[in-house]
């Protein structure tokens, strides 16, 4: 089975990264509380198996851009 | 900067290798690795996220269980940049995980950068009652996130950058200790592969200390002659 391969740049990964931090941090977790959560609060969540499957998968998404702007 | 191109290809071959390893052992049902390469950078990261089956007889390679098991997934995730001359290919981080729903019930880990903990580890999230105890004592009145008793913030050394885990390791704990169903001839084929692994991390460890593999040949019988100028300085990552 042939990968896909999607190419991007420091740009769009930055953008994107800060669309996901600012989903991720008004998951439902965010409305019980009545606040955003912190970036720290999301990843004890998401250490915990707290998140739900598609918010993990954002999760992870964000995970794969973090590193790919990793100095 | 751009990516150089034969990094970007090297980058390609490396992860289409993977995922060949991957279905030749797993059913993948209709998982889609992810690959991104960032083209201001010389940084690319493949994600791998393969539903698992209930123990059951191999599959034949072209067939699928009934079902999956909805809940657990082997996740592989590799981030890959230069090496130390610029010109190769390295592993800068890995994770392989056995994921249950969405917690991460054990991950191998490789970090090549890092300086605090072990370059190569295992989180756990099991046996908690065990040594939770031990390290809230140990670590209370520290800023270490150990202190909250929780395990699978400890760091179970394996190896090191060099003797780490392999892929296969992982997809055999997968497939032969945890029970999880497989393709026909997976173990066969993990054990051929496996040498691969163990020849290239064999050849990277001699370059991490020549004049010790020198000794060792000649222990051999062999003789190897210095190069002008006289042994390589080691050059092996230096902590754990």
């Amino acid at each position: 089975m042939a990968l896909k391969i999607t190419r991007t740049n420091n740009a769009e990964l930055l953008a994107r990264k800060m669309e996901l931090e600012r989903d991720l941090q008004n998951i439902a977790y965010a409305s019980a509380e009545g606040a955003a959560l912190t970036m720290q609060e999301v990843r004890d969540l998401a250490s915990l198996g707290l998140l739900s499957r598609e918010e993990r998968a954002l999760y992870d998404e964000l995970r794969r851009i973090e590193l790919l702007l990793r100095k | 900067m751009t990516a150089t191109p034969n990094l970007a290809s090297q980058a390609e071959e490396f992860f289409s290798s993977t995922w060949e390893v991957i279905c030749r052992v797993l059913p993948v049902g209709d998982a889609e690795p992810t690959v991104v390469i960032n083209e201001d950078a010389d940084h690319m990261v493949a994600e791998f996220q393969i539903p698992l089956a209930f123990s059951g007889p191999a599959l034949a390679q072209d067939g699928n269980p009934e079902s999956f098991s909805a809940m657990f997934w082997a996740v592989i995730r590799y981030d890959m940049c230069p090496d130390r001359t610029g010109k190769e290919l390295a592993v800068r981080s890995s994770k392989f995980e056995l994921r249950v729903h969405t917690a991460p019930g054990i991950r191998f880990e490789y970090e090549r950068d890092n300086t605090t903990a072990p370059r190569s580890h295992v989180h756990y999230s099991g046996m908690g009652g065990l040594l939770s105890t031990a390290i809230m004592r140990n670590f209370s009145g520290s800023r270490n996130r150990k202190r909250k008793g929780d395990v699978q913030d400890v760091h179970v050394p394996t190896g090191g950058a060099r003797f780490r885990p392999s892929l296969e390791d992982f997809l055999y704990f997968v497939i032969a200790e945890c029970g999880f169903r497989a393709r026909e001839g997976w173990s066969g084929y993990l054990l051929e592969r496996r040498e691969a692994w163990f020849d290239r991390q064999l050849g990277a460890a001699v370059r991490d200390h020549p004049r010790v593999a020198r000794a060792a040949l000649e222990k051999l019988g062999y003789r190897v002659l210095p190069p002008t100028g006289g042994d390589t300085p080691p050059g092996r990552y230096r902590g754990w």
